[in-house]
């Protein structure tokens, strides 16, 4: 580190005043560049929030004043509060489904050696790869053919399916990177697979699948697709907002998709935390 | 005083066909400092797991103190394992993990802490017992590691490359500490290195492995000085290899040709025919140099000149062509009088001189 330092330290010295002015314009450049991805990225979300706290019902600038009605609105209107439940319900048992079935998958992958294992872990990244549209017709077709009314029960098991492929890969990635000298050591020291299990396994992975629950419960809360194809009567949040979307965007809107972007956010921030736990050698 | 762990014609092949560990026998009296000695990829460490449960062979036996322990579980066996990782828990304590042992074994909190203070008192550890393992040295790391290992009282400590995730100084110290602690305890040590010093140092009887097989089984002395392989002679310290034909076999000494020469060496116990392919390996620093025309009765000589000289403080060691072609390593202990020009030249003839008990010799595994 040092040594970088000096060599630094010596180059610099031997820098012409136009290097510098160059090198300054250089990095000056690379700042502009990054607030127009930021811009690009958080204009749009910036609007949002904005005009879910503007005092008309038009969408144009100038703004005209400071309001909370929309959000009183978003309170009262049991439509949208219905929905809000049915998007909750939808992404707690989606998510539940998928650890259920993902987290001994991401062990069998782990730990067992058999016939066909490249394919069986390929298969089921894909999903990622596919489009919600293609899981959501498919699982329709699937449906139809069984005879399964659609439903929200429906809409959990195709958010459940979808999911899957984020689930397998962070726990396996997790479980990857645990030594399995440390099941040795504790089934040396007397611990039987159970109290293993229990002991040092899943302490050591509970915060990759709590982190894990999260992102799929956030996705599964914004998820339209596939949605789309598997609800019956009943609508998730984002499907609400894209029907009253068609008769044009209103404040109100603007207001849920603020509480909806909080919400997201904080999940987000907490998951990614727990994800990225410090590695501890 | 009797074998505590026995292990009887062991066979174990990896998926690929590797055969890892090849029709090994091994006793291991109780009290004993046994390394497993060979280089990575010689079957060393899967005999320790397979000792420890981890693995289990496709053939042969093992017994623990005269139980036959082949089917059981890791966590059935009275044997606790050092890895080489140290495999801490991350998630606990330093005295969580040294603990845990006797958590499982249902012994009583207040019993575990009692057990654990002093456990960790006996490493000098006592004051770091609520650390995290991550907030620890790799020495601390190991000594935790250790004490974890020793709390249950195991029949057997097995010892997975215990030093070799430390530096340099600090692997020398805790030979010396591990060496002590074996002493103390009484316990029996099982430990599995590449490293031929460590295993020379520590103990007391070494094992040498060579492709999934025990080339050769002894103590440290044993083995340097009576190799029964060039595998062997070379892979503990340095030897010189010579080749040879039995010309004559006596009660006492054989006598072999070497080229022109005939070289006596003291008879080993193996039994040889005239005529038989024989290998003598002599250690560098086992042989003398003499200068010019003076001789040796008693020594066998061998001629030849000065190649090069490498000077090492302490010693020196000085390569010479032999007249039959070989080359001929001596090493010279430097007195405190010795001036580096008193060294030998390039160039210059000399005899080496070899006492007849210093020449080890088995049959030449090459001519077989």
């Amino acid at each position: 580190m040092a040594v970088v330092e000096n060599i630094d330290a010596v180059s610099g010295s031997k820098l012409t005043l136009a290097d510098r002015i160059s090198e300054r314009g250089g990095s000056g450049f690379l700042v502009t560049l990054a607030c127009c991805v930021l811009a690009f990225l958080y204009l749009p979300i910036a609007v949002l929030v904005v005009f879910s706290f503007n005092d008309s019902r038009t969408l144009t600038l100038p703004l005209t004043g400071f309001t909370l009605d929309w959000y009183e609105k978003v309170a009262n209107n049991t439509d949208l509060l219905n929905a809000i439940g049915n998007s909750i319900y939808v992404a707690t048992f989606a998510v539940l489904v998928t650890l259920v079935i993902g987290i001994p998958a991401a062990f069998a992958l782990d730990r067992l050696n058999f016939p066909g294992k490249t394919v069986f872990r390929r298969m089921i990244l894909m999903p990622i790869a596919l489009p919600g549209v293609i899981t959501g017709i498919s699982m329709l077709n699937l449906f139809r053919i069984m005879g399964i009314n659609l439903s929200l029960e429906t809409v959990i098991l195709g958010h459940a399916t979808a999911l899957l492929a984020v689930t397998v890969t962070q726990i396996f990635a997790r479980l990857q990177r645990l030594p399995r000298s440390m099941e040795e050591a504790s089934a040396d020291l007397g611990a039987n697979p159970i109290q293993t299990f229990f002991f040092v396994t899943l302490p050591n992975i509970k915060a990759a699948i709590v982190g894990t629950a999260l992102i799929c419960f956030t996705l599964s809360f914004d998820e339209i697709p596939v949605t789309f194809f598997l609800t019956g009567r009943e609508n998730t949040l984002p499907m609400y907002i894209w029907s009253t979307l068609r008769r044009g965007i209103t404040p109100e809107i603007n207001a849920v998709g603020t509480l909806i972007i909080l919400v997201s956010l904080v999940l987000i921030v907490i998951s990614v935390w727990l994800l990225h736990e410090p590695e501890r050698k | 005083m009797g074998s505590i762990i026995q292990l009887d014609r062991l066979r174990k092949t990896f998926p690929g066909g590797v055969v890892a560990v090849d029709d090994v026998s091994l006793d291991i009296e109780e009290g004993e400092y046994v390394t497993l000695l060979g280089p990575s990829g010689c079957g060393k460490t899967t005999v320790l797991r397979t000792v420890a449960g981890f693995e289990s062979p496709d053939a042969g036996s093992i017994y623990l103190a005269g139980q036959n322990v082949t089917e059981l579980p890791p966590y059935r066996r009275q044997v606790n394992m050092v890895f080489q990782d140290y495999a801490l828990f991350p998630h606990m304590t330093v005295s969580q993990n040294v603990g845990y042992g006797l958590r499982i074994a249902g012994m009583p909190k207040a019993e575990i802490a009692d057990k654990v203070r002093k456990a960790l008192d006996l490493v000098e550890m006592s004051d770091k017992g609520e650390r995290q393992p991550h907030e620890l040295s790799g020495g601390e790391r190991q000594r935790v590691a250790l004490t974890r290992a020793i709390i249950r009282e195991p029949q057997v400590l097995l010892l997975d490359e215990p030093l070799s995730a430390l530096d340099a100084n600090l692997r020398e110290a805790m030979r010396v500490e591990l060496r002590h602690l074996h002493q103390r305890l009484g316990l029996t040590f099982v430990m599995v290195t590449h490293d031929q010093t460590e295993a020379l140092v520590m103990s007391d009887r070494v094992v040498v492995m060579e492709a999934g097989r025990v080339a050769q089984s002894g103590t440290p002395a044993e083995l340097y000085d009576h190799p029964s392989s060039t595998y062997v002679a070379s892979f503990i310290g340095t030897s010189n290899v010579l080749r040879g034909h039995v010309a004559a076999s006596g009660a006492k000494d054989i006598t072999i040709n070497y080229g022109a020469d005939h070289l006596k060496a003291v008879r080993n116990g193996a039994a040889y025919a005239d005529g038989d392919a024989i290998c003598m390996t002599i250690r560098p620093e086992k042989a003398r140099l003499l200068a010019g025309k003076k001789s040796d009765a008693k020594a066998n000589l061998l001629k030849g000149t000065v190649g090069e000289t490498l000077f090492h403080g302490n010693s020196a060691r000085v390569t010479v062509d032999l007249a039959s072609g070989d080359t001929f390593m001596v090493d010279l202990m430097l007195p405190n009088t010795a001036a580096q020009s008193d060294l030998p030249v390039r160039g210059t003839a000399v005899t080496v001189a070899v006492d007849p008990a210093n020449v080890n010799t088995f049959a030449d595994e090459a001519a077989r």
